[in-house]
């Protein structure tokens, strides 16, 4: 085979020798000689000699020119008997990268334009009989399988948009394993993708030698790789966006913290931040970003509209700076009328004053508790203990127990479901709290949803402050910028033993914990030590009370299921109820996916699994006679992708060295050229250029030393 | 006259009137120790005086004058003055090849005629003969004055065409030498070495000193040719066409081959082999030669 057979054309220049040796007799000039007698050579076989030698020049010309021409035709030699034993047809395996990173604008065009026009050719180029499997590096959900149909595979690639990250090693494995199924000797991998380090940061050491072990000795399977696009590694990004002091309560004020990545060596200055829902911008700000730098950036607002929203965080740049679609980014959360709370109160004596259930309810709805109009954050349940039931639990967000002896065995399952369901649960034991009911029925040695044991309150014979506080815990973040702790006198309190996974907010001066919380299922659980009334301390009549039981109510208000997915995690919805619903989903490149609820006794749920796409999902759950419920789901972008620093040398050659794939830089020549030309074998342009210089070194050598010197 | 100026150039003449060499003392320096001299023993009949040229044996001087002139004369006899030198050019169509400077014969008949000059002015006898298949043209020895005019006039009518019969043409003059001579064979060559030899023996047989003057054009040394050729002979040989490039080696190995035997006949034979190339100034070559001659 030939990679440019239009030079075998000269291969009728091999004549050209003859023609000039021709040309050069009938072109003779006659010279009048005086000494003939020595031309005549003495022995016959010398003149026999000499012409052979005239005719082993002329050979020599000939092959020359023939081998110059051959040369130029860029022959090729096969090295792969599988191919012909296989009857010459080819299994390639096209792994094509479509993540986010090549959505990146190159020349005016986006990089995976590029990328496609690649693999297509890859494709196309491809001969009848030969099979294909198109693997997309971004998408790793998607099936694949071998096909002959080349056309259909090529549109496929056509198709293609960025999104997600490559993984380099998943591809690699899948492509593996589709090789081995393919009955073809003659296989290949082939990898289209732009040069971002991150794709191929699990083809580490362990995967490399984990690869080769895999590949039989002396077969590894040749891999090619085709990187397209420039090293440039400019890129402005939103990290992330977050609410710091979560659940979103209308109209109460939010603190949002966005965070912009610069992965470029130029400072980026002003850069101008905005945030808003539903295309409405309700604050901005502007920030310096230094080269290869993450800065956070806070902003305040407050949403008025209650109900599911997305939050859009934005970089306003006139042109946007390496990838585009990473400027922004979604946050899903609820804004809540007001926070429900279920005071669950196991002292409600009189006068009322005295009961946990005053305190609690001053500090979180004080409009009401004082009689006067205006919006609490909060609306307070209370009821007493002996007249719970778990029907109680539905419409609250949070339960508080305070000073509750003990609870039934049925209350203590729904509190649990309660909580794994999303809810969050305050403990705030008191006189009347049954220690071992609780230990038993609600610690259960750490297995239950309580983060602490309990332990009998003894009397410390001594009045004791708060010692300590975790300010970085959302529930104490008020006191940033305080110098002191709250002045609370603490005369008897419960000692607290938390779970190894429990997570202490705030210590008493002698060391015992005094608040501890943790995580059960999707909700939040916070025990305190000492009751919410003022029985064994001052603390509800303390500055401290009221900021500090609204950001813990407020905490465990913000549990349940997050609706901020990451690539390819699963968007689940799930309610309790014998009713029948229907459900479908909005993807965010604009198709809608009927979804069938899937019931098990009283709950139901509905899932959707294939979120590799990032972009808002929206899902509409109908219920015969009521509203529909429409629920966003954000699927982030993979951060990684952000992240365009390409592969350093060192790197390829380590992957050459290790995978023995092989790198193709773009030139002069396509893709699908250079890669028909490793199919066929080996080039031998360079041996045969050798030649040729062995040839004309050999005729220079012979004509002089037959021709004599002059 | 004008037939003389072509073939001896005034440059030549002056350069040959104050060479001041004896023709007899040349000759004889390629005689000597080797054979008796021509003119040894000879009779004495007074003829004439001549101005003492470095070379006179000066046992010759005649004092008596020397003593009233004060010049340096020496006695002349007739017996004295017979050396015969016999100028034997090749008038063969080899010799008419031109390189690119003159044609051989040229260069051989302004050879001649510059050798003829020499002698003759010393009162020499100086005969001619040209030869192609065979002696051509024969003018006998003489040691006239006029003789010049007549060596300058058989040169003027020779023309260099048609085969070479060296042998031939050696043997007819040795028959024709009736008293030992000196004979001087003025050619290319060209022609296989047995011949000359034979030719060389009959001369050396009758006692006569021989010396053999080979012209040659360069291109006949190096063979320069390049691009392809026919070689067309000048003697009617039959042409062949040739790239040069491959006959090269073939051609300088034959011709050194044949001049290696031609020197070696010649060495054999008593006679002295000489070369003269045709790019080289006719002047230069002939009195480096004589002076090379002197100092034996």
């Amino acid at each position: 085979m030939f990679l440019n057979p239009l030079m075998l054309a000269g291969l009728g220049g091999a004549v050209l020798p003859l023609v000039l040796h021709l040309l050069a007799r009938s072109r003779f000039r006659t010279v009048d000689w005086a000494a003939m007698m020595f031309l005549q050579a003495a022995d016959p076989r010398e003149r026999q000699s000499t012409r052979l030698r005239q005719f082993l020049l002329l050979l020599l010309r000939m092959v020359l020119v023939s081998l110059l021409a051959v040369a130029l035709a860029r022959p090729l030699v096969s090295d792969s008997f599988a191919a012909v034993a296989s009857g010459g047809h080819l299994s390639t395996v096209v792994i094509v990268d479509a993540s986010l990173s090549t959505s990146v604008v190159e020349n005016g065009k986006p990089r995976s334009e590029f990328i496609r026009q690649s693999a297509i050719q890859v494709v196309t180029s491809m001969q009848k009989g030969d099979e294909v499997a198109l693997i997309i590096a971004g998408l790793p959900g998607h099936s694949t399988q071998w096909t002959t149909d080349l056309t259909h595979v090529a549109d496929d690639i056509a198709s293609l948009r960025p999104a997600g990250r490559a993984n380099m090693a998943e591809a690699l494995v899948r492509a593996s394993d589709l090789l081995n199924r393919s009955e073809s000797q003659n296989r290949r991998i082939v990898i289209v993708t732009d040069r971002q380090a991150v794709s191929w940061r699990e083809v580490d050491v362990a995967f490399r030698s984990a690869w080769r072990s895999r590949s039989r000795p002396g077969a590894a399977l040749p891999i090619t790789v085709a990187p397209v696009g420039n090293t440039s590694a400019d890129n402005l990004a939103m990290a992330s966006v977050s609410v710091l002091n979560p659940p979103v309560v209308r109209d109460q004020p939010i603190e949002i913290e966005a965070r912009i990545r610069n992965y470029g060596n130029v400072r980026r200055a002003g850069v101008v931040v905005s945030v808003g829902i539903g295309g409405r911008e309700i604050t901005r700000a502007t920030v310096d970003c230094p080269p290869d730098s993450n800065v956070p950036l806070r902003l305040s607002a407050r949403l008025n509209e209650p109900g599911p929203a997305v939050l859009n965080a934005a970089i306003q740049m006139p042109t946007p700076i390496g990838i585009a679609s990473d400027d922004a980014m979604d946050l899903s959360l609820d804004v809540a009328d007001a926070t429900k709370v279920l005071l669950i109160s196991g002292d409600e004596r009189a006068p009322k004053s005295s009961a946990e259930s005053f305190f609690a309810n001053a500090a979180l709805q004080p409009a009401a508790a004082a009689g006067k109009p205006g919006f609490d954050p909060f609306k307070v349940t209370t009821i007493r203990t002996a007249t719970v039931t778990p029907a109680d639990l539905q419409s609250a967000q949070v339960a508080v127990l305070a000073n509750v002896d003990s609870l039934s065995p049925a209350m203590a399952t729904a509190l649990e479901q309660f909580i794994y369901d999303g809810g969050g649960l305050l403990v705030a034991p008191g006189s009347l709290t049954r220690v071992d009911d609780y230990n038993d029925r609600l610690y259960r040695d750490g297995a239950g949803f309580l983060p602490a044991r309990l332990t009998l309150p003894a009397d410390a014979g001594q009045v004791i402050g708060i010692g300590q506080v975790d300010l970085a815990h959302p529930t104490i973040q008020f006191l940033r910028g305080r110098s002191e702790l709250p002045a609370a006198s603490i005369g008897k309190w419960f000692r607290l033993s938390p779970r190894s996974d429990a997570r202490i907010i705030a210590s008493l001066s002698t060391g015992d914990v005094f608040a501890v919380e943790s995580t059960v299922g999707r909700g939040r659980v916070m025990m305190f030590a000492t009751p919410l009334d003022a029985d064994w301390s001052t603390l509800p009549l303390t500055s401290f009370y009221l900021p500090f039981l609204q950001s813990s109510s407020r905490w465990l208000a913000g549990g349940g299921a997050d609706r901020n997915l990451s690539p390819g995690t699963p968007i689940v919805y799930s309610w309790t109820g014998s009713e029948t619903r229907t459900a479908s989903l909005l993807t965010p490149d604009g198709r809608t996916i009927a979804l069938d609820p899937q019931r098990q006794g009283e709950r139901a749920e509905v899932r959707y699994g294939q979120t590799h796409s990032p972009g808002v999902y929206r899902l509409r759950v109908s219920n015969s006679g009521k509203r529909d419920t429409i629920v966003p789901y954000v699927v982030g972008n993979p951060s990684d992708e952000s992240d365009l620093t390409p592969l350093t040398k060192n790197a390829w050659s380590e992957l050459q060295r290790d995978m023995q794939l092989q790198v193709i830089e773009p030139t002069g020549q396509s893709i699908a050229d250079l890669l028909a030309a490793k199919r066929a074998g080996h080039e031998i342009w360079g041996l045969l250029i050798l030649a040729v210089i062995a040839c004309a070194l050999l005729e220079t050598w012979l004509s002089g030393r037959w021709s004599s010197e002059v | 006259m004008a037939y003389v100026s072509r073939y001896l150039e005034p440059n030549l003449v002056e350069k040959l009137n104050h060479l001041h060499l004896s023709a007899r003392r040349v000759v004889e320096g390629s005689t000597i120790g080797q054979h008796r001299s021509p003119v040894k023993g000879a009779s004495v009949e007074f003829r004439q005086h001549r101005i003492y040229t470095p070379g006179d044996d000066p046992r010759r001087l005649d004092w008596r004058v020397l003593g009233r002139t004060n010049r340096p004369y020496i006695k002349e006899y007739d017996e004295e003055t017979n050396l015969r030198c016999v100028l034997l050019l090749d008038c063969s169509g080899s010799m008419a090849y031109a390189g690119s400077a003159i044609s051989k014969f040229d260069y051989a008949a302004k050879l001649a005629a510059a050798l003829a000059y020499l002698m003759l002015g010393q009162t020499e006898s100086v005969g001619m003969g040209c030869f192609s298949r065979r002696l051509d043209a024969f003018l006998p020895p003489h040691a006239s004055t006029s003789q010049l005019s007549r060596v300058v006039d058989l040169l003027e009518r020779a023309t260099p065409r048609g085969p070479s019969s060296l042998g031939d043409a050696v043997h007819e003059i040795a028959n024709r030498l009736d008293r030992r001579s000196l004979v001087i064979l003025i050619s290319d060559l060209l022609a296989p070495a047995k011949l000359l030899r034979d030719g060389l023996a009959h001369l050396r047989h009758d006692r006569h000193e021989t010396i053999v003057l080979r012209v040659l054009d360069r291109d006949e040394e190096t063979f320069p040719f390049k691009n392809w050729s026919r070689f067309r002979g000048m003697e009617g040989e039959r042409p062949q066409l040739f790239e040069p490039a491959m006959a090269r080696k073939m051609y300088l190995a034959n011709f050194e081959s044949h001049h290696e035997q031609l020197q070696k006949d010649c060495t054999a034979m008593g006679a002295e082999l000489v070369t003269f190339h045709t790019d080289e100034p006719l002047i230069d070559s002939v009195t480096e030669y004589l002076h090379r001659r002197m100092m034996k």
